[in-house]
């Protein structure tokens, strides 16, 4: 006999999901509870690093005049995350373009937006070329001081933590359903799978295709992050007719159009896995084929190829998603 | 007396002996006359996956499923996780 909940809550502008299996050590709480308490802490996740929200932590930090703000834990290993995310992607993943993100009509939360749409956004789009960091950049003058519970930056200098916090927010809950079986976090597309029993028998997680919101197809996942990163959810018409989306090239501040619509990468964690998937999105086809490849991934071009990458070209099965089959023993 | 109630048992005996090998030859006699059987075991495992919804519909409420699986393994019931653009 085994059991999994299924538990699934509204969070960070995204849906979150969680699948539980049994427990493994007596004093764990149930299920149920641990999914309740995981929800709580969620949502405080969203409440205290949401840009959006003026009461947040986050808010405070980019509104403070002074070079030294005082921050909280969560919200100093959110910057901390950010800064690893820029320093993995070589500064491709910038947490410092807030205003170059406002400056292109993304000043509030996009939740219940519909968004414009990605083929017509695609027919306007000017002339596909690789997104590159920008040596100008602030972000290398974020500092974050555990002993004196401080972050440091240059007044004015604003932090992003959309781009990083929902595979930030999946590590941290996977961290804390260490003592089950088996289990999944989902913040938003940004996916965790853990558990020995997950080892013995992989989720299968399927992969939704930007253009058409379909299922490309599934890969057997034993444990790690999965995530990734796309043009087809955060994009709006600007008020002068133009389109424009969240994942804006550094070098110019405008959205990148690569000649990729979609990235999926795996990894060792959610955020690394995000961090990859949106490096490759924003280089484009021929350098994320070398970024995605020593763990696998996936690209999804303009006209919509799908383009499996390492171990995803291989076990990446196109068949309706379903479980693996049952490991059979002995 | 003794006599009589000992001659009587041992003659009960005998008949109930009688009819015992009676009904063993004619057993025999059945069994050699049948065609041999091949014995073929089928066994059948079955699964059983309960999906129950615990609660949910609240506005802003979690939405809840239980699964459970009687075959031992990982239950299946639930719909595959799937990464996409957030």
């Amino acid at each position: 006999m085994s059991t999994e909940l299924d538990y699934s809550f509204a969070a960070m502008g995204s849906e979150i999901r969680l699948l539980i299996g049994e427990r493994l050590v007596a004093g764990a709480p149930p299920p149920l509870a641990a999914a309740d308490r995981e929800r709580e802490f969620v949502l405080e996740f969203g409440r205290r690093l949401s840009r959006f929200e003026p009461a947040s932590d986050l808010s405070a930090l980019n509104h403070d005049p002074r070079p030294v703000v005082a921050a909280p834990p969560l919200l100093r290993t959110a910057v901390r995350a950010g800064l690893w995310a820029a320093e993995r992607s070589g500064g491709l993943v910038d947490p410092t373009l807030v205003r170059a993100l406002e400056v292109n009509g993304y000043a509030h939360s996009l939740r219940d937006a519909r968004p414009a749409s990605l083929r017509e956004a695609l027919a306007a789009a000017p002339v596909r070329r690789a997104a590159a960091p920008n040596p100008r950049s602030r972000w290398e003058d974020v500092t974050v001081d555990d002993a004196r519970g401080t972050v440091a930056r240059p007044p004015g200098v604003m932090f992003d933590t959309g781009g990083t916090g929902k595979g930030l927010c999946a590590d941290a809950v996977a961290v804390r359903l260490a003592a089950y079986s088996r289990f999944v976090v989902d913040c938003g597309g940004d996916i965790v799978v853990g558990g020995v029993g997950a080892q013995l028998r992989p989720y299968a997680v399927a992969i939704e295709h930007p253009l058409t919101g379909r299922s490309i197809g599934s890969i057997p996942v034993a444990g790690g992050g999965i995530a990734t990163s796309g043009l087809n959810v955060r994009i709006w018409r600007r008020p002068d007719g133009g389109f424009a989306h969240h994942l804006l090239d550094p070098s110019t501040g405008r959205p990148a159009w690569t000649g990729l619509v979609g990235a999926t990468a795996l990894a060792g964690s959610a955020l690394e896995a995000e961090t990859l998937s949106k490096m490759a999105l924003l280089l484009g086809a021929d350098d994320a084929r070398r970024i995605l490849a020593p763990q696998g991934g996936l690209i999804v071009h303009d006209d919509g190829e799908v383009e499996p990458i390492g171990r995803v070209a291989a076990e990446l099965s196109t068949n309706r998603p379903t479980a693996a089959p049952p490991l059979v023993l002995g | 007396m003794v006599t009589d109630r000992v001659t009587v048992a041992l003659l009960s005996l005998a008949v109930f002996l009688t009819v015992l090998a009676l009904l063993g030859a004619q057993l025999r006699s059945a069994a050699a006359h049948a065609p041999a059987h091949r014995v073929v075991v089928v066994r059948r495992i079955y699964r059983t996956t309960v999906i129950e919804t615990v609660r949910g519909g609240a506005p802003g409420g979690p939405s809840v499923t239980q699964s459970v699986s009687s075959s031992g393994g990982a239950v299946s019931g639930a719909a595959a996780p799937a990464t996409r653009t957030s």
